[in-house]
């Protein structure tokens, strides 16, 4: 089984599914709803969609990551892989409302952001998972882990920064925030790719 | 021998006399400065808005010996204005003026020996200043503040090409009594025109101002100051910008957008649950379309839309070309302009040496007042007939008080002769409103020239 039919099979699988499918609903809502703006006649959608997508995004990832946190390497790298199918797949929400929406953001972070941070939350879900399991707590994940989201994005707000908080680094590009995501990333990738050769060595 | 100690002068406005809500001429004087950047702050915010900055920048090469440079300013109505001299090793001088140094008359200039003795010929509400020959610089913007230069003959005299760039721009010229042989280049300004009847004004046009002679009294100066209508030219540029020039693309539907996300959506769960690797690869092709097709078909065609409308205000041989550039950004940010502008409403705004840098919120437009400047007329009045002396021919003819003429090729004439009435474009009833009756509107593309009849009797002056 090649990565293709690998990755295609776990999104195929129900719980990815139906998180792609909450995931592309909640974008719709979002897409739908219609914030009362300025007089002027503006499509805001992009202002809305964008925070929107990034934050889902690595809601889910820190989720997923979490709960594989204990799992076979093989499966945390396919389900990394298709959280990264999940942005590639709602990549043309983004580019629907920047176009109708022609903010100064540029569309390159707007694309390129929430890959970046699904693979970096991913690896910070499977730190979570980890230190839970030390903890004999992993039945407080589904606590912990909006928990971990929300205290990046106090933590942002009490410094008046933005390292952690993807909802405000979606509109208003942050190279703190970039950095942050790609040390974080790096280490992830670093990780998974560590873990996997460790057990080709063990295995005999 | 000791070293020269540096210094730095700086004067904004003619003999230092600021005019707020006008171009001012600058003129900086440094001794022994090097290079170094001047940086002016005007403050025309309010308590309640906050600050409102309007900056501007400018390089000044400095080096040893004494180092003269020279501009045209906008200074709006402000509350602060501040101003340093400084390069990176240090600040070499600075200053500040209050809101009570913010005065917005205009500038009634006397050139004289004695000007007290003319301080008469003006009105109580006034603001007489006395200058001397060499402070009249020949830049026409350098003038917008200014309504009269009253020129007696006993002072020095000023250069001609001044007191022609002061008369084009929209200034009232008067040459009192007669002017000594040394000044006598100045009567030339004035043409050879008779007066339109017996004892009436003598004078000539030039440009957007009149230069006429009165006797050497001040009774006759103060009649000659009255009877010498100009064009206003505030009111001028506020009925170039009165209607919009850009117009905002329309905003895409919010249910468009629905429904080509929603569909999308759709398709995606479809492929991704029942058609495995295939329907991966599908959706991969499938994302890439739905990316290229929306942002071919829905963005608007460009960030930044700009227009521009210009008018030339001739009389005789030359025109003040004032003009307005309207800018209207989608996305926020800075929007920069290769021209030397202010902004209309006040907008905070930076001028440098590239041009102007005005800061909007998204989907936002302001009109840019383009600095004024001087050019060879197209349209003009050549004795009574009217002559295209540009290399563009100039359509929808029309002299106020006469009706359309037809289109003006170019370097051909026409005598202006009575029409029938027709509807007047609505730019065109709007400019007539502030042009003497017998003055020529026409266009060439989005330019709009105007050329103001030769005698001075046409505007009504006579007394």
């Amino acid at each position: 089984m090649n990565v293709l039919s690998a990755v295609a099979e776990r999104i195929g699988r129900n719980d990815m599914v139906q998180v792609l499918a909450l995931y592309l609903a909640v974008l719709l809502i979002v897409l739908a709803t219609r914030w009362p703006t300025a007089a002027l006649p503006l499509n805001e959608s992009w202002f809305a969609l964008a925070p929107a997508r990034t934050a889902s995004l690595a809601l889910i990832a820190l989720g997923f990551g979490a709960h594989h946190s204990g799992s076979a390497v093989i499966e945390q790298r396919m389900s990394v892989l298709a959280l990264g199918f999940f942005a590639l797949a709602s990549a043309p929400f983004d580019v629907l409302s920047y176009a109708a929406s022609y903010p100064s953001t540029p569309l390159v972070w707007s694309l390129a952001l929430p890959f970046l941070s699904t693979l970096a939350y991913f690896g910070v879900g499977l730190g979570l998972g980890r230190l839970a399991s030390l903890a004999r707590a992993r039945l407080l994940l589904p606590v912990l882990v909006p928990a971990v989201l929300a205290g990046g994005i106090w933590f942002d707000i009490r410094l008046n920064t933005i390292v952690f908080n993807p909802f405000t680094a979606a509109v208003e590009p942050s190279v703190r925030h970039a950095v942050a995501m790609a040390v974080i990333a790096t280490i992830s990738v670093l990780v998974l790719a560590r873990r996997g050769v460790q057990r080709e060595r063990a295995a005999p | 021998m000791p070293a020269a100690a540096q210094t730095v002068e700086l004067e904004i406005g003619i003999a230092g006399e600021t005019v707020a809500g006008a171009w001012n001429p600058l003129r900086l004087t440094l001794n022994d400065v090097p290079p170094a950047q001047l940086e002016l702050r005007f403050d025309d915010g309010s308590l309640r808005g906050g600050p409102r900055i309007a900056r501007y920048h400018a390089n000044v090469p400095g080096g040893s010996g004494v180092t003269v440079f020279e501009d045209d300013v906008f200074v709006p109505r402000y509350r602060t204005m501040s101003w340093h001299l400084a390069n990176e090793q240090r600040v070499y001088a600075s200053g500040s003026l209050g809101v009570r140094d913010a005065d917005a008359r205009a500038l009634d200039l006397l050139l004289s020996a004695d000007p007290g003795r003319w301080r008469g010929a003006f009105a109580a509400d006034a603001r007489p200043v006395d200058v001397t020959g060499p402070q009249l610089v020949d830049r026409a913007a350098a003038y917008d503040g200014v309504r009269t230069l009253a020129i007696d003959g006993t002072s020095a005299a000023p250069r001609l090409e001044a007191v022609a760039a002061a008369a084009a721009g929209g200034v009232r010229i008067v040459l009192v009594g007669t002017l000594p042989a040394s000044q006598a280049d100045l009567m030339l300004l004035t043409g050879d025109l008779a007066p339109a009847r017996p004892g009436g004004l003598v004078g000539a046009r030039l440009g957007a101002g009149t230069v006429v002679r009165s006797a050497d009294t001040v009774a006759d100066l103060a009649e000659a100051i009255t009877a010498s209508a100009i064009v206003d030219r505030a009111s001028m540029t506020a009925a170039l910008a009165s209607d919009p020039l850009v117009s905002p693309p329309a905003p895409v539907s919010q249910a468009l957008l629905l429904s080509l996300a929603g569909g999308f959506a759709l398709l995606v769960l479809v492929l991704v649950r029942f058609a495995g690797t295939p329907g991966l690869v599908a959706t991969t092709v499938l994302v890439a379309i739905v990316a290229v097709a929306a942002w071919q078909f829905l963005r608007p065609v460009a960030p930044v839309l700009t227009a521009t409308r210009t008018a030339w205000l001739g009389g005789g041989e030359l025109a003040l070309k004032v003009g307005v550039e309207e800018v209207l950004t989608l996305p926020a940010g800075t929007v920069d302009l290769p021209v030397s502008a202010r902004t209309e409403p006040p907008l905070p705004y930076l001028i440098d040496g590239t041009g102007t840098h005005v800061m909007l919120g998204r989907w936002s437009a302001a009109s840019l007042v383009l600095r004024p400047s001087l050019a060879p007329a197209a349209l003009r009045f050549d004795g009574l007939s009217l002559r295209n002396a540009g290399r563009l021919p100039l359509t929808d003819v029309y002299v106020i008080g006469l009706g359309p003429q037809g289109p003006l090729m170019a370097g051909s004439s026409v005598v202006p002769a009575p029409t029938e009435e027709g509807a007047a474009p609505p730019l065109y009833t709007r400019m007539a409103a502030l042009l003497p009756e017998g003055s020529a509107l026409a266009r060439s593309g989005d330019d709009l020239w105007l050329a103001l009849p030769n005698t001075l009797a046409a505007v009504g002056v006579e007394p």
